[in-house]
């Protein structure tokens, strides 16, 4: 087999979707979750209406869905903000899993194309999330569609495996390419690994009241060691993807048998689950320390893609037979 | 491989690498414009001067200038390069949303800047608002929301100075509206100097370096029918 025949092969071998819906439902329900928060917090009325609707901004979106409902008014943000956040239940539920996502991400672009300068990366993420979700088969199983289409609402059917490839490569990318742009002197030693320290000061982005963030030069050592970890673990990421892909997961199954020690699991790692503890572990101080929007909270969701449909059901409940 | 590969399956794989080249394309570093107001940035200088002590180390001698000079014309060599690159793809993923920035935390800040809302009541001065302040946090709501804290980060980089000046204006016809004694509006951004962990220990507080983008609004201007 030369190298096409082999990406050929490795995108249409065939597996059951779980990892992909439950990729789907964290998607949809975080959608559905920020911009309810926008909502609540008084952002759609100030920030994406123009000041002639009571906003403060002078901008006018000329996105295409703007434009086609009649520009950028409180009626065309309203029926934005309502049809992005109803088909986000679609995508979450699996309903219309491909139309939802596809309306989901086009409504979720127009929003964020209201008000210039008040996004992120985890919209970008969101976004790059959504059009996913359209292209790869994600209402499969645990799905309103698998429940229409079989009566039941998981539906294990086997279907070729480039979606949760597709997931792997795009959290790749996000985690390798952020690594590569870290070249500010306080990421390396020369710097006295400080980023981290600096991160956290820093009063834009940390939850903490500015009285409280001296606290923060006494973890110090931590602080370091995590700017020194995570520009590593970025920039290394991809070798999680290697480890799954080459099958090494599999073969590492195989040397361990059916009731390994903890001597034998420690003696023979699996690397995606040291990638994806330090992963973990990372975000979970970034939600707690930093308000970084729902950054942390999307990209674990590609998390799932790191694992097949037999690790996935172990934990699911009531499926765990089906692991065998 | 148990089934034998069909035109369909080629056919998929063909369209999926067509995406993955896409990302890849859209991955490339997209450095900024080394302008004149870049150039001088203090804490940009303070970069150079660190990564060239770096060069010093393995033997590439390189005046401030000419580091600079080297700076600008990669950055020119790299925006034409992506440019041209991102051209072919982009129509795609501008449509589907497929962007690929991820330049997070790429250089932290050491001197970030912090809103703080000031208005005058009975001729004193008093604070309305101090970002990552909880002794003065009003429409704490929606001024510490992600969204907002997006806009703020933008302010303390420097960027979109005319949608700060909008900004005041709309929380000064918050502010009539809300306090019916005041009558002037003042926002400023406050730069800090984050001291490092054996200075911030010695010290225990973060100090204001000094204050720019200094705005005051005289709330009888703003318009009675404006929300």
């Amino acid at each position: 087999m030369n190298l096409w025949q082999r990406f050929v092969a490795h995108m249409a071998r065939p597996e059951p979707t779980t990892p992909l819906a439950l990729f789907r439902i964290c998607v949809g329900t975080i959608v559905f979750g920020t911009i309810l928060a926008s909502v609540l917090s008084g952002g759609v009325d100030i920030l994406w209406l123009t000041d002639a609707d009571g906003g403060y901004n002078t901008f006018r979106s000329k996105q295409w869905i703007v434009r086609w409902l009649g520009g950028h008014n409180a009626f065309t943000v309203w029926v934005l903000v309502w049809t992005c956040m109803l088909s986000a239940l679609g995508v979450a539920t699996g309903t219309l899993t491909r139309a939802s996502a596809l309306v989901c991400g086009q409504t979720f672009l127009a929003l964020m194309s209201l008000a210039p300068g008040t996004g992120g990366s985890h919209d970008r993420l969101i976004t790059n999330a959504l059009w996913l979700l359209v292209l790869i088969p994600a209402g499969t199983t645990l799905s309103v569609d698998a429940r229409w289409r079989t009566g039941r609402w998981r539906d294990d059917t086997p279907r070729p495996a480039w979606g949760r490839t597709l997931l792997v490569f795009q959290i790749c990318l996000v985690y390798t390419s952020a690594g590569l742009h870290k070249l500010g002197v306080s990421w390396f030693p020369w710097g006295g690994y400080l980023a981290v320290h600096y991160a956290l000061l820093d009063p834009t982005w940390s939850r903490l009241d500015i009285t409280m963030l001296p606290a923060v030069a006494w973890f110090s050592p931590l602080t370091r060691f995590g700017t020194a970890l995570s520009w590593f673990w970025e920039v290394t990421f991809a070798v999680s993807a290697w480890w799954l892909g080459t099958g090494r997961a599999e073969r590492r199954l195989e040397r361990l048998g059916s009731q390994p020690t903890i001597w034998q699991r420690l003696r023979h790692p699996d690397i995606r689950n040291l990638y994806v503890l330090v992963g973990v572990t990372m975000h979970v101080v970034l939600l707690v320390f930093m308000e970084l929007g729902p950054f942390s909270l999307v990209t674990m969701s590609f998390y799932f893609g790191l694992y097949r449909h037999h690790e996935l059901v172990r934990w699911l409940p009531g499926t765990r037979n089906d692991a065998a | 491989m148990s089934h034998k590969l069909s035109w369909r399956d080629h056919a998929r794989a063909g369209l999926i690498a067509l995406h993955m080249g896409a990302l890849l394309v859209m991955c490339l570093p997209v450095p900024g414009r080394m302008g004149k107001p870049q150039q001088n940035d203090p804490g940009f200088q303070s970069q150079l001067r660190q990564w060239r002590s770096v060069g010093r180390a393995v033997g590439i001698q390189l005046s401030q200038e000419e580091a600079l000079a080297l700076v600008i014309d990669v950055t020119d060599v790299m925006r034409v390069v992506r440019h041209k690159a991102v051209n072919v793809v982009k129509p795609y993923i501008r449509r589907v949303g497929a962007g690929q920035a991820w330049q997070m935390f790429g250089v932290v800040q050491k001197t970030p800047a912090r809103l703080r809302v000031e208005v005058r009541e009975g001729g004193e001065w008093r604070d309305l608002y101090v970002h990552a302040d909880a002794t003065a946090d009003w429409n704490a709501r929606f001024m510490r929301s992600e969204r907002m804290r997006a806009l703020l980060n933008q302010y303390s980089w420097r960027a979109r100075p005319s949608s700060y000046e909008r900004l005041g204006s709309w929380m000064a016809c918050q502010a009539k509206a809300e306090l019916p004694d005041a009558t002037e509006l003042r926002t400023t951004m406050e730069v800090l100097a984050l001291p490092g962990p054996a200075r911030l220990r010695e010290t225990g507080t973060i100090p204001v370096k000094s204050t720019r983008w200094e705005r005051s609004y005289d709330l009888d201007t703003c318009d009675e029918d404006a929300p």
